[in-house]
């Protein structure tokens, strides 16, 4: 056991922790509100194109759907979870819907800015039906599974973050826009949707934050 | 920290407040205790004390009328013998005041006399027990004792391992003797456990720094003479399996020896978490069929592979599906793969070699594994007995039984009896009573099962109208080794292996193969190292097999185009006994500091062939820079017929060993120490092949009879491999695989054709990244030439069966199209205290490519349609280890 001065010990404890972390897997952050792990539901509005070579004059179906989404942001510009989604869509001839789970990742690459682009993959399950089932022929393709693929965008907004009060993480208002592409054994699917979704955000421990001495405390 | 010890006991019900005696019908319960402080002299003069109150819970459940029953002092003597104090002089250091007030904020729940709450009186006592008095620490040449009044213990947070090294520091801003604010450091040893001594009584602020750990930070009270006492969990930044501490490697006696290491192995995507399956990516393994579960390698059947643990021959490596191997990831070291050119070491193969080595049990406490995920779970436990001694134990069941009995439509075609389902288990006692001896004793077993019935086989365009499928494959093994290494100059391996193989196949009634099989192998080596340039190996790997076989298949002797499945033969052998036997030498010279060879020849008795095999071999490795080795190797490689080949009803018992000489040479490539280049050309040519045969023999009795199958083939492989390495470094680990090849064969009288499995292109590409928060995201994305398909170019009305029989094209003439299939994998840990859990999710053939795995047609072979391999799959999974 040796003894330290006090200056040296604050500026290695007390002036932001900083000892000089290159490992990317302790660096601590400063704190901010898109911070840990998160939970959001949504709400969403779009139009879903399917084609299929039995069908082939599907019009467009519009219709509505939800999300439920949740995972971490591991790095201060990089997010990892997953997602489920559902939508709902019809047309004059046909109803259809599709029930998905992906895995996802989320780019934010503006500091101060949470404005993040999304990627997602995972599989997915579809029903067309005629709206009309007297209509409906032997051979109509009526259901199918396969790979969704879904990229867009999203902006985290976060009403009530005091970035006075060191702290991390909070509710959030995300308002997002995406396209989605549905290849399925019988359907193969494109559509677009806006939607908004309410999260929040658990932020960070302590021990993995950036803090002032009174504040790690 | 808890710095004293309060026992709190409610002795006894004295009183009721009722003037009139009621039957109490519940007892009051402590709901909110409070401990009571141990008054600071006391602590200072090392007393302790036992106070006994009685008093009142009224019927809300507060307290009254607390009174002194009895207290009692002792003083206790310092580490030198001496006392702080004369008990015979205490009379009271505040105990009673610390108890009163501690009792004054308690709350009960009321006693209740038939329902209703009333008043109770009871007695409660707290012991004041001492903490652990603070340990003298004599310096020389200081003047001032040294006294430790803080310490601790650091361990990693959900291993529990200990963390040597940390830096610890405790510091305040100011003291009530000083105002200068003070700092004092520390470092853990060996033990994860850190001192500080003479610390002023008073809060200090702890701060515990290690790279790679997150800091921990928490204050700590040190009190008046008192030893505080801590234990601090510390979180890593990274709980990745990589980084483990890899024993010393094997010396290579081979070509090309590929070592995986499970933890890496497993996390491979598409590898469903399976360090075994992890091997079908390396160079040199053609991709068998979805499900198919076989390891094709370098243009050679999948039988012509050895499937070894720990040299020990098993009947089969994977479940049916080939998700799982029969050992989970637990029970291995290392999965060996070398794809051609072994040593004299592996012998009755002609192709390649995998080799599963056990894992050196070593764990410091009870550690242990549970795992539930979409096909199985699985329970593990490693325990330490004593110095000597470790015990792991394993057992795994699927549930695909489970979901295919929830979905399977009761009046489909397809009738379940026995949903698949596979179950394994496994034993594993390591022994070392020195350190020239280790022993390990192996049980492992598996077992596979399903039966369906096939309502409308006539669905299936086959000529059965009834039957199903049913399997049962399963076996039990015991493996004992001993190691003894006297010295550097001489070491034993003993290996001795027992066990049953049971294998019970049915099929539509035109198919059955029952196997009882014995199996008996002994291994030893011996290796003397009589020079630092020149060692030699020596030993023996014999097997002895005692097998009943039941089988019944479709008459071989038939127009292959136009074959009555109906027509069968069968055969029943009991007791069938086989002795395989081999010796070798081998010797490892370092000829230079640039050159070693390892010559080695190998003799093999293969007692129902009638045949001895001599095999030599030899291996060089020259080192041509720093980092740039030449590697190559020839040698001769025999492999005895398979048991029913020899069968005097289904195959032919004059049939011999078929044998390949394989040359291959290479160059390594190691810029980095995490990065490794590789590239083997190889060539393998085949000899006496067992094909089909249209000739006659004669048998035992004089009576001409077809031959069946007769050594009447040969083959040709050739073809580079390439293998990029990235080892786990800056987070990042990954390999490139890449295999050109051509395999043919020349049947005898028939042209040139292309062999099974003959894949062109073989391209492998897989990584992972471990992020912070410990997620880890894998990717594999594979491209891979189709395998050679026999068209069907016509049908041909069979007027006897009424139905169309198949007109064959050229021999493998046609290829399936290209393969090509991205599979992610996303892991993620949780870590605390005494455990982690982990969860992942896998999504095999992520963009849903329909590949193709052949063709089905139909009635009159005009049409055909395509047979898809697997869709997009998902799979999740978790974990939990402690």
């Amino acid at each position: 056991m040796r003894i330290l001065v006090f200056n040296l010990l604050l500026l290695a404890v007390g002036s932001g922790l900083a000892q000089a972390q290159t490992d990317p897997t302790t660096e601590l952050r400063v704190p901010a509100p898109k911070q840990g792990y998160f939970v959001e539901l949504g709400l969403r509005s779009g139009v879903l194109a399917v084609s299929n070579d039995e069908l082939p004059d599907l019009d467009p179906f519009p219709g509505f759907g939800g999300a439920f989404r949740f995972g971490e942001m591991t790095l201060p510009w990089l997010g990892f979870g997953g997602v489920g989604h559902v939508f709902f869509g019809s047309n004059d001839e046909f109803t259809t819907g599709f029930g998905a789970f992906s895995m996802e990742a989320q780019v934010a690459p503006f500091k101060n800015l949470d404005l993040a682009g999304r990627v997602a993959i995972g599989p997915f399950f579809q029903v067309v039906t005629r709206e009309d089932e007297s209509l409906a022929l032997d051979d109509d393709p009526d259901q199918g599974f396969g790979a969704i693929l879904t990229t867009g965008v999203s902006w985290d907004l976060f009403p009530f973050y005091d970035r006075q009060a060191y702290g991390s993480g909070g509710f959030a208002v995300s308002l997002y826009a995406d396209g989605q592409f549905l290849l399925g054994s019988d359907f193969t699917s494109a559509g677009a949707f806006i939607g908004v979704e309410l999260g929040y955000f658990f932020g960070l421990p302590k021990n993995k934050l950036k803090l002032p001495l009174e504040e790690a405390y | 920290m808890s710095f004293l010890r309060i026992a709190p006991t409610a002795l006894l019900l004295l009183w009721s407040g009722l003037s009139v005696a009621q039957e109490i019908t519940k007892l009051p319960a402590l709901i909110e205790d409070v401990q009571p402080e141990f008054p600071e002299a006391a602590l200072r003069d090392r007393v302790a004390a036992r106070v006994k109150f009685e008093f009142t819970i009224t019927a809300t459940g507060t307290v009254e009328g607390i009174s002194l029953v009895e207290s009692s002092t002792r003083a206790e003597a310092q580490p030198d013998g001496r006392f702080l104090t004369d008990s015979s002089t205490v009379s009271d250091y505040g105990f009673v005041a610390a108890g009163q007030s501690a009792l004054e904020r308690f709350r009960f729940e009321p006693a209740e006399a038939d329902g209703e709450p009333i008043p109770v009186r009871i007695t409660y006592s707290f012991n004041f027990d001492l903490p652990p008095p603070p340990i003298p620490v004599e310096i020389e040449g200081e003047e001032v004792p040294r006294v430790v009044n803080f310490q601790g213990l650091l361990r990693e947070r959900g291993t529990r391992r200990r963390i040597p090294g940390a830096v610890v520091t405790v510091f305040r801003e100011s003291t009530e003797t000083s105002t200068q604010a003070v700092g004092f450091e520390a470092i853990s040893d060996e033990e994860g456990q850190f001192r500080f001594t003479n610390l002023e009584v008073g809060p200090w602020r702890v701060l515990v720094e290690k790279e790679g750990y997150f800091p921990y930070r928490t204050t700590e009270q040190i009190l008046i003479n008192q030893l505080t006492e801590v234990t601090y969990f510390v979180e890593a930044g990274s709980y990745n399996p990589y980084d483990v501490t890899v024993t010393a490697e094997r010396p290579f006696k081979e070509v090309q020896r590929r070592v995986l290491r499970p933890e890496r192995a497993a996390r491979i995507p598409g590898s469903f978490g399976d360090p075994i399956s992890a091997v079908q990516n390396l160079p040199g393994v053609a991709r068998a069929p979805a499900g198919a579960g076989a390891l094709p390698v370098r243009g050679s059947a999948p039988g012509d592979t050895g499937i070894l643990f720990e040299g020990i021959e098993t009947p089969f490596i994977f479940h049916f599906g080939a998700l799982r191997s029969v050992v989970p990831g637990e029970f291995i070291e290392s999965v060996e793969f070398i794809p051609g050119n072994f040593s004299t070491y592996y012998g009755r193969f002609s192709s390649g070699i995998l080799d599963v080595q056990l894992k050196d049990l070593d764990a410091e406490t009870v550690t242990g594994k549970t795992s539930i995920g979409l096909l199985e779970g699985q329970l593990f436990t490693e325990i330490p007995i004593g110095k000597n001694l470790s015990i792991a134990a394993g057992v795994r069941r699927s549930w695909i039984d489970l979901v295919i009995e929830a979905v399977a439509p009761d009046d489909g075609s397809i009738d379940i009896i026995a949903a698949p389902v596979y179950t394994d288990y496994q034993v594993l006692a390591n022994y070392r009573p020195g350190r020239a001896h280790d022993l390990r004793l192996f049980f492992f077993g598996s077992r596979d099962r399903f039966e369906f019935i096939n309502r409308d086989a006539q669905e299936a365009n086959i000529q059965l109208t009834s039957g199903g499928v049913d399997s049962a494959v399963g076996f039990n093994r015991v493996l004992l080794q001993y190691d003894y290494r006297p010295n550097q100059r001489f070491t034993n391996e003993l290996q001795i292996g027992f066990g049953l193989d049971e294998i019970a196949i049915a099929a539509f009634d035109v198919f059955e193969f029952n196997l009882d099989n014995y199996q008996w192998q002994l291994r030893d080596r011996m290796r003397f190292k009589l020079s630092d340039r020149f060692s030699l190996d020596v030993g023996t790997d014999s097997l002895i097999r005692l097998s009943d076989i039941d089988l019944l298949i479709p008459n071989p002797d038939q127009d292959p185009l136009n074959p009555d499945l109906n027509d069968t033969v069968s055969t029943s052998i009991d007791g069938q006994a086989d002795l395989l036997a081999g010796f070798y030498a081998e010797a490892t010279i370092d000829v230079s500091k640039k050159l070693s060879l390892v010559p080695g020849v190998r003799l093999d008795v293969f007692e129902r062939a009638g045949e001895v095999a001599l095999d030599p071999r030899i291996i060089a490795r020259y080192r041509l820079f720093d980092k740039w080795t030449l590697v190559g190797g020839v040698g001769s490689f025999s492999q005895p017929p398979a048991p029913q080949n020899l069968n005097e009803t289904v195959g032919n018992p004059e049939v011999s060993a078929f044998r390949a000489f394989q040359a291959s040479t290479g160059v390594e490539w190691d810029p980095f120490p995490y990065l490794g280049i590789d590239v083997t050309f190889f060539y393998k040519q085949l000899f006496d092949l067992i094909g089909t045969s249209d000739d006659f023999r004669v048998d035992d009795e004089g009576n001409t009879v077809p031959a069946l199958v007769e050594n009447n083939e040969t083959g040709r492989v050739f073809g580079l491999e390439l293998y990029v390495d990235h080892k786990f470094n800056k987070n990042f680990q990954g390999f490139l695989s890449y295999t050109l090849s051509r395999s043919t064969r020349d049947p005898e009288g028939e042209p040139t054709q292309l062999f099974d499995f003959d894949q062109t292109h073989i391209f492998v590409m897989a990584g992972s990244y471990v992020f912070p928060q410990n997620w880890e995201l894998g990717i594999r994305w594979r491209v891979i030439s189709g395998s050679p398909d026999t068209p069907i170019v016509a049908g041909s009305f069979n007027g006897n069966q009424g139905e169309y029989s198949p007109i064959f094209g050229d021999a493998n003439s046609e290829r399936l199209p290209f393969f090509h299939q991205l599979d992610i994998r996303l892991d993620k840990r949780w870590i605390y205290k005494s455990f982690t859990l982990g969860a992942f999710l896998e999504v095999l053939n992520a963009y849903n490519n329909p590949n193709v795995e052949g063709f089905t047609y139909n009635f009159d072979f005009s049409e055909r349609d395509r047979v898809q391999s697997l869709p997009i799959i998902p799979n999740l999974g978790f974990e939990a280890r402690f």
